[in-house]
This record gives structure tokens, C-alpha cells and sequence, in this order.
């Protein structure tokens, strides 16, 4: 429709354009970016290519091709369904930031350059830190203030790789990376937007303090860019598949104890792309495979998950388990929303993600070792004991709270929005075909074979048999769990004391020296002739002066003299200048 | 039967008919852990004690601090409890 123009373009275009339409009409008009862009995305050929000469390089802003596909088609879409959440949602500003964020997560992903990828990937910073910020607290304006911090670090590392990469080759593609330290550097900076331990803090941190629609889109586009740019560049680095264990693992023990929903929401997103940074590090096409379904899949069920917890977050105010619980008979849609997802993440058959993340496992049993395979089923099972099983109870179901809950209304948006993420999770489910159609490679696993339904069902229903058991026992505590942005929270109020304070302290005495050499010139300088007299042994004749009375109020002879001999000083001086420049 | 039992029988039927997929379909001789029988019932009712015992027991003791614990986030759920109040939540 739009030939070969960069699908960023038209999102950045629009975001130009909506704060000049008239407030009522911007929601909907956010609307038509996704749209175009989808059609625009339906008349492109793989192999399809435009380049831009810049300086001495030549840049290529798309490139189409199966992998930036399948991320393609999912961001667009992503972006409809959170428009459609989002259309009650009056805030210009965010609106705006969330064009810019998603149009340049299409951007980076249709990037075929290190140069263009860079340039995306620093708006992805700006615009999506704003919809943290945007929420208006002080703890979401300092949040968004430490998650740009870590994403500008994060950028940091990828442009010194891409720096030394062009210096050690000349080029710019951005293509797979043989290894060097440009490489690694290029690698770690993925890493931090990829949630990858230890530089995964961020995300627990921002994702929950957003605004209700605004961490809908968080959700979707960082880490998953990031997990386009492994997969294209680092794919079958045996790295990356212990990485990517750890991030399993890691977020599901942190979202088992988080007490705020969509903070446990957070740390299964670093579990879930711990899954897809283990696919790609096993590298073979399965594996791809599995990495890329999953990372479609997952952007599905995590919007919705982010969304139903949205909704009760506007609905009641109230977003910590203890604050919430017997919500069912007042939420019960919402309630089974939120089941659709949860049984999508935890891959129960029939629901969106039973058809990619067994994929990557199977990856593994085939191509991994033994350890690998039964730490990710140790992920898997975590992950529907929190998500699924866990955070539901204490929302939904569980003793209500001492003090009763308000529920507002929920505007029809949200049920749309919704109800369109159920549909397409469970059609995705039941019906895998399309998307493994568009996969990078074909696709030879069948999810509904005999092997992978016992293994779905076997393990969800005995999970789910031992958490009814214990469930008091995961009994949410009002509690936070030190993470690793300990390393750059704790150490606020060391860094304070040591660069701030003096500095400040500096600023301060020097301010009160000045003020104070300046009071003292006043005091002494409102009567010049008695200073004088004092300073030479002779006490004021006048006495001392009233408060706010000044010698010159007072008339005296010997001032008038003083006046006279001082006027006669400057004239003689003047006219000393002035001769001497004539002369 | 009340609707509890109802659930609490059908859960039970269909935690055992997952068990009994084990008898359909073709057997081969185990080549890994996870193709012996039921591995992945025991995987999942092992591996629910094991995470809780992990985050509950060693993590939480360890690393649980006050939710004032930073800072700027000491009045954090205050803070968003009078947003409800005056303006909303979007």
C-alpha cells in the first residue's frame, strides 16, 4: 500500500500528527497507524529491502525477511488491541509516547543495520520510560528517572560494541556475530533490554508503576525486540542457553513472592524470555522456531495479563494481593479473562502458548542436555503456580480484606480489548496453523501429539493438586524482595553524602559569606561619617540612628562636606580620563 | 453434592485420566528421565514443593524487607490510594 516505506515511519509520522487533531477523536485516531501499518505489512516481500545512503554508509531501513515477519506482524497487532484498552484514555502525552515506542520497536526490527537499530533503539528508551512516568507518583516519576538510567547504560554498551565492530570491519550489517569483544559488548547491551539476570531489575521495578494501559505496551516491545536481535545475531551461542535457564528460573522464585500482581506479571516476563534466550542459544531451527512462536504467543497472553490486571487496578485502585481477594462475584469477566492468559502463559493445552513454548523444550530434549530439559519443565511449573494458580486465588477467590473494596465501573473499551486477547489466545491454540506458517523455518512439531498432551495435563493438574494443599502457605506477605537494583538504590543515600552534600554544602557558604560581607557593608555603610568617627577613636556626634533610618535622612555640616570633597574626587577623575583620551 | 465437591471430583477425574493417558498410544523402551511413566505428574507435584520451599523458605528470609524499605517508595501505596480517590486510574 505504501510500497517499500519503513512501517516505523508511518507510527512516527502519526505520532507528529495526533496532538494537532482534536482531543476527542485522538484515541481512535491512534487506532489507524496499526491499521495501515498491517496492510502495509501484507504487501511485502520477503528479500524486500530499502536502503538510504548516509555519509559513507549506506543504511538499510527494512529489510523483510521470515524473522523480522513474524515480529513484525505481532507488534502491529499489539498495538491495535492496547490502542483499543487504551481508547478511554485521554493523556496526549501518552498516546504520543506510545506511538513513538511501538513504531520504533518496528523500526529496530525491520533495521537491517547497526546504525538504524541504535537510532531506534534509543526512542524505545525515551518513549517507553514516559508511560512509567506518566502515571504521576513520586515512586513512578523515580522509577521511570532509574529505568532510563538502565536503558541508556544498556545503550551505551551496544553503541561501544557497534563503534568497535565498524572500526574492527568497516561494516554495519547486522547480520549473525562470529564473537570478539564487540560482539560481546553488542550481546550485553541486548541483554539489558532482554531482562537478561543480573541486569533484569528494571523491569520489576517500572513495569508495575506504569499506567494502567501504558504497562500494556511495556509488556510487549523491550524485551521482545531484544529477543528479535538475539535471535538474529547470536543465535547458537552456548552462552545464552545458561542465560537463559537462569532468567527462567530467577523470575518465576521472585513472582512466587511478589506481593504486587503486576509485579508478578514482571518477573514471569524475565522467566518467559529466559525461555526464548535458551531457544535461541540452542540454536537449531526447532529451537528458532520455538523461540519465535514463543515470543508471538507470549506478547498475546502477557497483553492480556497486563490488561486484566489493568482492570482491577482501575476498577478497585488496589493492585497488592493482600489489598484484593473475593473480587470473583464482582469481576467474574475479568476473572476469566485473566484465566484465558494464565492457562496461555502456563501452556495448558488448547490456549496460545501450548503451541510454542513445548516447542523450545522439545528443542531441548533433542539438542540439549538433560539438566537443561528439566529445569525448564522446573520454570514451567512455577510459572502456573504464580501466575495461574497463585495470583488468581489471592485476587479473585481467598478471604476479602478488612476494609471493603470499592469497584468502579470498567469502560466497554477494556471488555473489547479483552475479550479480543481471549479470542485470539485461545484461536492461536486450537488453530496453530497461520502463525506457523510465517515461523523463520518449517515447522515439524506437532503440539497436540499424544506425548505433549500427557505432559501438558500431567503437569498442570498434579501442580495444581499440590498448590490447593499448600496454599496457605503462599500466602502473600506485604513485603518487598531485595533485587539487584539494590546495587544502584542502596547506595542513593552513600552517593548523596559523599558527591552531593559537599558540593551543596560548598554552594551554601558561599552563598551566606556573600550575603553576610553584604549585610555588614550596609551596616557600616548607613553612616559613613560615624564609621569614620568610630574607626578613629571619635563616637558618632549624632548617637545611634533609629532602625531603618539612614545618616542621609539626617542633615549634618560635616556630611555635606564630606559629600563635597568626594563629589569634587570623581569630577577631577573624570576629567582627568577625559583629557588624557583628548589629549 | 455442593458445587465444591462437584469441582473437587471433576478436578480429581481429570487429574486421573491425564495419568491414564500413559496406557494409549505406542510404548518404547525409556531413552531419557521423561520417558518413563507418570515423570511428568511426580515433575509437577515435586517440582510446586520444591519452588515454594525455594522462595519461601530460603529466598524470603533472606531478602523480604518493608515495602518502605527505599526511599521513594515509602509512600508509594499511600500515594496511589489518593489518586483512586481524586482522580482515577487509567
Amino acid at each position: 500500500m505504501f510500497g517499500l516505506l519503513p512501517p516505523a515511519f508511518i507510527y512516527l509520522a502519526a505520532a507528529l500528527l495526533l496532538p494537532l487533531l482534536p482531543k476527542g477523536i485522538r484515541p481512535w485516531a491512534f487506532l489507524v497507524p496499526p491499521v495501515l501499518v498491517l496492510l502495509q505489512l501484507s504487501g511485502l516481500q520477503h528479500g524486500d529491502t530499502l536502503t538510504w545512503g548516509f555519509a559513507t554508509f549506506e543504511l538499510t531501513l527494512l529489510r523483510v525477511d521470515a524473522l523480522s515477519m513474524v515480529f513484525g506482524w505481532i507488534f502491529a497487532l499489539v498495538t491495535l488491541v492496547a490502542g483499543i484498552y487504551a481508547l478511554h484514555n485521554r493523556n496526549t502525552g501518552e498516546q504520543v509516547s506510545a506511538l513513538l515506542y511501538s513504531g520504533s520497536a518496528l523500526g529496530a526490527v525491520y533495521a537491517g543495520d547497526l546504525f538504524t537499530l541504535v537510532f531506534f533503539w534509543e526512542i524505545m528508551a525515551f518513549a517507553s520510560a514516559y508511560l512509567v512516568w506518566a502515571r504521576g507518583t513520586a515512586a513512578a516519576s523515580a522509577a521511570a528517572w532509574r529505568y532510563l538510567f538502565v536503558h541508556i547504560f544498556g545503550g551505551s554498551l551496544l553503541m561501544a560494541g557497534v563503534f568497535l565492530q565498524v572500526g574492527e570491519t568497516g561494516s554495519l550489517a547486522f547480520d549473525a556475530f562470529e564473537g570478539g569483544a564487540a560482539a560481546w559488548l553488542i550481546l550485553l547491551g541486548f541483554g539489558v533490554n532482554a531482562a537478561m539476570v543480573p541486569f533484569h531489575a528494571w523491569i520489576a521495578d517500572a513495569y508495575p508503576r506504569g499506567t494502567v494501559t501504558g504497562s500494556v505496551f511495556l509488556s510487549a516491545f523491550t524485551t521482545k525486540t531484544a529477543v528479535y536481535t538475539l535471535a538474529r545475531g547470536f543465535a547458537g551461542w552456548d552462552f545464552l542457553i545458561w542465560a537463559g535457564l537462569i532468567m527462567a528460573l530467577y523470575g518465576v522464585t521472585y513472582a512466587i513472592l511478589s506481593n504486587d500482581i503486576r509485579r508478578v506479571l514482571a518477573y514471569h516476563i524475565v522467566s518467559q524470555v529466559g525461555f526464548m534466550v535458551a531457544g535461541i542459544g540452542i540454536g537449531t531451527e526447532l529451537a528458532l522456531n520455538g523461540a519465535t512462536s514463543h515470543a508471538y504467543t507470549h506478547i498475546l497472553y502477557k497483553g492480556l495479563l497486563f490488561m486484566a490486571t489493568g482492570a482491577v487496578l482501575h476498577a478497585t485502585g488496589r493492585s497488592r494481593m493482600t489489598d484484593l481477594g473475593g473480587l470473583y462475584s464482582r469481576m467474574p469477566w475479568v476473572f476469566w479473562a485473566y484465566m484465558v492468559a494464565a492457562l496461555s502463559i502456563s501452556s495448558a493445552p488448547f490456549f496460545s502458548g501450548f503451541i510454542s513454548k513445548p516447542m523450545t523444550i522439545s528443542a531441548a530434549e533433542y539438542a540439549s542436555t538433560e539438566v537443561a530439559v528439566i529445569l525448564l519443565h522446573l520454570a514451567s511449573v512455577g510459572t502456573f503456580l504464580s501466575v495461574g494458580l497463585k495470583l488468581p486465588f489471592f485476587t479473585w477467590f481467598s478471604k476479602a480484606p478488612a476494609v471493603p473494596i470499592e469497584v468502579r465501573p470498567l469502560p466497554w473499551n477494556m471488555y473489547a480489548a479483552m475479550g479480543i486477547g481471549v479470542f485470539l489466545n485461545i484461536l492461536l491454540g486450537v488453530w496453530p496453523a497461520p502463525l506457523y506458517a510465517i515461523l523463520p523455518y518449517e515447522v515439524t512439531f506437532d503440539p497436540y501429539a499424544l506425548k505433549n498432551l500427557k505432559k501438558g495435563f500431567q503437569l498442570l493438574l498434579a501442580t495444581a493438586l499440590v498448590f490447593f494443599l499448600i496454599a496457605q502457605r503462599l500466602k502473600p506477605k506485604a513485603k518487598i524482595q531485595l533485587d539487584t537494583d539494590w546495587f544502584y538504590r542502596a547506595p542513593k543515600a552513600f552517593a548523596w553524602k559523599t558527591t552531593v552534600e559537599p558540593v551543596a554544602a560548598f554552594f551554601a557558604w558561599g552563598e551566606r559569606a556573600s550575603w553576610g560581607a553584604a549585610a555588614w557593608a550596609v551596616r557600616w555603610g548607613r553612616d559613613p561619617v560615624g564609621t569614620l568617627g568610630r574607626v578613629m577613636g571619635r563616637p558618632s556626634s549624632v548617637g545611634r540612628l533609629a532602625p531603618g533610618e539612614t545618616a542621609s535622612t539626617t542633615y549634618r555640616a560635616s556630611m555635606t562636606l564630606m559629600m563635597v570633597v568626594l563629589l569634587a574626587g570623581v569630577l577631577f577623575l573624570l576629567a582627568a580620563v577625559a583629557l588624557g583620551r583628548i589629549g | 453434592m455442593t458445587r465444591k465437591n462437584l469441582l473437587r471430583l471433576i478436578f480429581l477425574v481429570a487429574l486421573l485420566a491425564s495419568g491414564g493417558l500413559e496406557f494409549l498410544g505406542e510404548r518404547y523402551p525409556p531413552e531419557h528421565s521423561w520417558d518413563h511413566p507418570l515423570f511428568f505428574a511426580l515433575t509437577g507435584a515435586i517440582a510446586c514443593v520444591v519452588l515454594s520451599v525455594i522462595a519461601k523458605g530460603i529466598v524470603s528470609p533472606v531478602l523480604d524487607r518493608p515495602e518502605d524499605f527505599y526511599e521513594t517508595d515509602a509512600t508509594e501505596y499511600a500515594e496511589v490510594k489518593a489518586k483512586f480517590a481524586a482522580e482515577g486510574e487509567n
